[in-house]
């Protein structure tokens, strides 16, 4: 009732100050034209416009400064110890009076409720850890001693009831924090998450789940996972995690079905590419069928990727076969893929790719191939060395008399990757 | 007869007046939608790099950036642009055919040899010579392109596009400091858009006045000089009103030259920069929606609010009359080469919105400003001005485009988007730059659009000029420099 009398007021004063300035509009500018009127209402809407923003730059110092004290506080206090007992420098899995003692707290501190006593410092802590946690997470960090400390602190309960009940771009920060710690969410409050409006929601509700260790939502996961809602990274992402979890507690779900199923090629590759890196060999044979009737190069090269490093000698006479068909920009690939298989029977489609094609780097990758594909490969090679004739196969063979190219020649695992994936191939998280 | 034409004209001023306030007031409004939607959808920075940093399909970068006689500032240059933080990223810079020592300078500092390259010209450059990377591990992801001199900075880039393998560019200058996040901020939005992102912009901030250490701005300022003053509030005003307002409605005017991530294989499908361009940036966006809209295919723009760049901006008359010139000439080039797409729907909010907004507002602006004031000095002489209302609407464009200002400065204090050096100083500068702007800068700034647009009608030969630059190691050389003195 009180606050509705307050709504009130402010609606009547506002009112009151309209009211007041359309009569003094009217009554200082009724002899003039329109056009003058127009600019005097526009002149007083840009004067009130600047004090507006004016008002605006004092709340946000205001409430800048407020942050910023409780954070000063809780940094001068915890930043230090937290950084340690996360650290690899602490000793693992710390018990609950270990970290209370690096915190150098007593449990009458916790029972005595001046400690993280409002919503304000409870919410900068959660911030301190989490930006320990990705600080430490370098160096693997104290997984362990982080559940610890979030249970003294509570930080758990007041982040789910930050999900539960605050703004949006709060519910999201508490996810980001929660998906970070890696600690099972209530499945409550994801259940109900699962099915909010927004789709960020969505998203961070499942990453979150998704990292932590619970298998309760999993199926529910997997039914996400097609949803039209799913962005490509969020598809990738939710697949990446299911398929690293299931590694270590059930069998790694067929990614080239997965991959059947999408309809953009793009995340078709990825899929391909999340074969190959779960060495899916046993799936290989899924991809014939793909690899043969699609014309996205992309995806072929993608296929050939995985065919060459999984080592899948029963797609080689295939390989060969596109070698001939497919065009210049494709060749590169499918070369590498027989060279890294090299069964020591299609030393001749190599052959024929080096005098073939039209492209000179296409020519030069073939030699590289050559080069690479054992004995007969490196006899080959020399032989096509002394028929060397034009000044373009001459520049070829001194290439590979160049030292840094000399480097280059072999076929690296890194390079089966290259482009397509970061520098941290199996990164912490 | 001479009376309706008065009136006509003072009539279409006027609502031109008004519409282009209602118009500014709306992008100002969008902006802040923008922010509020990108506050949720764009986590902070160490929440961004958490993530994209360990996750397995990070797609990889390229950052092409054309050179042409920068031996002094090369090194310091390269060495910025190897410091940005991204898990998979490579620094290509193309060496025009310098005929001063930038080439041997690369060499002998990050230790050279030339490489096979694959030369598979899918857009049209000069020829490449060779390719050189780095035999030192350390700048492994360093790839140096030579190739035979074009001229333009769009055949430089052209020339890198030709040489990066990885999905997305960040086309850019040599002499631009990139901020350390920027590829994070960019490629978050890039993995989280549901359609395929087409391109995305940045904001772009005016070096001069910062202090630079190692190639990173470690105190963002602002120069007292009033050229670069006067541009940092109008880059300011540009990026987080101007196109951040555009953002929301999945339409940019343009991703700034300077600093833009796009994504490879749409530039390559619409034929590369057009090196014959005054406006490439402008022009690449454009082909790039009518290329996207033909093929029938979605496509998402976007704007990151955070600064990601730092550039160089004209310290002297001279280099901005230079500039000026140019962008004004490009923007004719422009409404000239894309007349197809004014008013066309079926190329979306680029044709139905902000190609109309573009011509109406920016191209136009000019010339109707230039009329007013010469009619205005008319209606003096003759004695008919009504000058209590005259003084009315002046107050009321005056008030308005202050009170602009006032919005962009409290957006970025809002937002944070850049920690000034002395903030309290940096703001009343900023202040006081848009209490000044329209006597001082706008006048001039018209007057070069003008002198622009002529320079197109009559054919004079346009030249492709780079600003003088100090070069900010120098600058801190020579700060470093005058602190020794004052020490002594």
């Amino acid at each position: 009732m009180y606050s509705i009398n307050i709504v009130a007021y402010y609606v009547d004063l506002v009112l009151t100050w309209l009211t007041y300035y359309a009569t003094f509009i009217y009554a200082n500018f009724r002899e003039f034209a329109w056009v003058v009127k127009c600019a005097a209402i526009s002149l007083t809407l840009s004067i009130a416009l600047i004090i507006v923003c004016l008002v605006r730059v004092f709340f946000v110092w205001l409430k800048r400064r407020r942050w910023s004290r409780v954070e000063h506080k809780l940094e001068k206090r915890f930043s230090e110890p937290i950084h340690y007992i996360l650290s690899v420098d602490a000793k693992p899995n710390m018990s609950r009076n270990e970290v209370m003692e690096a915190l150098n707290l007593s449990n009458s501190d916790l029972n005595s409720r001046t400690l993280l006593k409002n919503y304000r410092e409870k919410l900068a802590f959660a911030r301190l850890v989490y930006k320990a946690r990705i600080a430490e997470n370098a160096v693997l960090g104290r997984k362990g001693n982080l559940h610890v400390l979030l249970e003294i602190f509570r930080v758990q309960d007041f982040l789910e009831e930050i999900v539960n009940r605050d703004k949006l771009n709060m519910k999201v920060e508490a996810l980001h924090m929660l998906r970070a710690f890696k600690v099972p969410i209530n499945p409550w409050i994801s259940n109900q998450l699962m099915n909010a409006k927004r789709v960020r929601v969505r998203r961070l509700t499942m990453y979150a789940a998704v990292m932590s260790n619970s298998n309760a939502d999993l199926d529910y996961f997997e039914s996400q996972f097609f949803d039209e809602n799913c962005c490509i990274y969020d598809e990738i992402q939710l697949g990446y995690a299911l398929s690293r979890r299931r590694s270590s507690k059930r069998k790694i779900p067929n990614l080239a079905h997965w991959a059947y199923m999408q309809k953009n090629p793009g995340t078709q590759c990825i899929f391909v590419r999340l074969m190959r890196m779960f060495e899916q060999r046993d799936y290989c044979s899924e991809l014939e069928e793909f690899f043969q009737h699609n014309s996205d190069k992309q995806l072929i090269e993608e296929i050939s990727r995985t065919w060459g490093y999984l080592h899948y000698e029963e797609g080689e006479n295939l390989l060969a076969e596109m070698l001939l068909t497919q065009p210049d920009e494709t060749k590169v690939a499918i070369m590498h893929a027989i060279t890294r298989i090299g069964t020591g029977r299609h030393l001749g489609a190599l052959v024929d790719g080096y005098t073939n094609s039209g492209d000179p780097s296409v020519r030069l990758e073939a030699l590289r191939c050559i080069y690479n594909y054992g004995d007969e490969g490196r006899e080959k090679f020399e032989e096509l060395e002394t028929k060397a004739q034009t000044d373009v196969e001459k520049s070829f063979f001194e290439f590979f008399h160049n030292p840094i190219t000399l480097k280059t020649i072999p076929l690296s695992d890194h390079d089966a990757y290259r482009p397509l994936f970061g520098n941290n191939l199996y990164g912490v998280d | 007869m001479w009376i309706k034409i008065y009136y006509l004209f003072s009539y279409t001023v006027f609502f031109y007046t008004i519409a282009a306030m209602l118009w500014l007031l709306y992008l100002a409004i969008q902006s802040i939608r923008a922010q509020n939607r990108l506050k949720i959808n764009l986590p902070d920075d160490d929440t961004i790099r958490y993530i994209l940093k360990a996750s397995p399909i990070t797609p990889a970068v390229s950052i092409i950036a054309p050179a042409y006689n920068e031996e002094k500032t090369i090194i310091e240059n390269v060495h910025s642009l190897l410091q940005v933080y991204y898990p998979d990223f490579e620094v290509i810079i193309v060496n025009d055919e310098s005929t001063d020592k930038t080439l041997e300078l690369l060499i002998e500092e990050f230790d050279l040899v030339e490489v096979p390259f694959t030369n598979s010209m899918r857009v049209p450059s000069k020829p490449i010579t060779s390719v050189m990377r780095s035999q030192n591990e350390q700048y492994k992801n360093l790839v140096i392109v030579n190739k035979e001199h074009g001229g333009r900075k769009a055949d430089g880039t052209n020339a890198g596009i030709n040489v990066c393998t990885n999905p997305y560019f960040v086309s850019t200058d040599v002499d631009c400091i990139i901020e350390p996040m920027a590829l994070y901020r960019m490629m978050w939005l890039v993995v989280n858009s549901h359609d395929p992102m087409m391109g995305v912009g940045a904001s772009m901030f005016i070096l001069n006045g910062c202090k630079v250490e190692d190639g990173t701005v470690t105190k963002p300022g602002i120069s007292l000089s009033p050229i670069p003053l006067f541009q940092q509030l109008e880059y300011m005003r540009s990026f987080l009103i101007g196109k951040l307002g555009w953002s929301p409605i999945n339409a940019l005017p343009n991703i700034s030259g300077g600093f833009g991530l796009f994504n490879t294989e749409v530039v390559v499908k619409s034929g590369g920069y057009d090196s014959l361009s005054m406006a490439e940036d402008v022009d690449m966006l454009l082909r790039m929606v009518t290329y996207m809209k033909n093929s029938g295919q979605k496509f998402r723009l976007a704007q990151v609010p955070q600064v990601c760049c730092w550039t160089e901006g004209p310290e002297t008359l001279h280099m901005l009359y230079r500039q000026r010139v140019r962008w004004a000439r490009g923007l004719c080039e422009v409404v000239s080469h894309h007349i197809k797409l004014f008013f066309n729907i079926n190329y979306g909010p680029t044709g139905g919105v902000i190609l109309p907004y573009i011509w109406l507002f920016e191209f136009i602006a000019p010339i109707l400003e230039a009329s007013g004031f010469v009619f205005m000095i008319w209606l003096i002489l003759i004695g008919a001005v009504n000058w209590s209302s005259a003084l009315l609407i002046f107050g009321m464009i005056y008030i308005f485009s202050v009170s602009l200002s006032f919005v962009v400065l409290v957006f970025d204090y809002a937002t944070n988007a850049v920690k000034w050096r002395h903030r309290f100083i940096s703001y009343l500068k900023l202040i006081l730059a848009g209490l000044l702007e329209p006597f001082i800068y706008h006048p001039i700034i018209t007057t070069f659009s003008l002198i622009g647009y002529w320079n197109f009608l009559t054919q004079r030969t346009a030249e492709w000029k780079t600003i003088r630059r100090t070069g900010f190691g120098k600058r801190k050389k020579e700060k470093d420099n005058s602190e020794t003195t004052e020490d002594k």
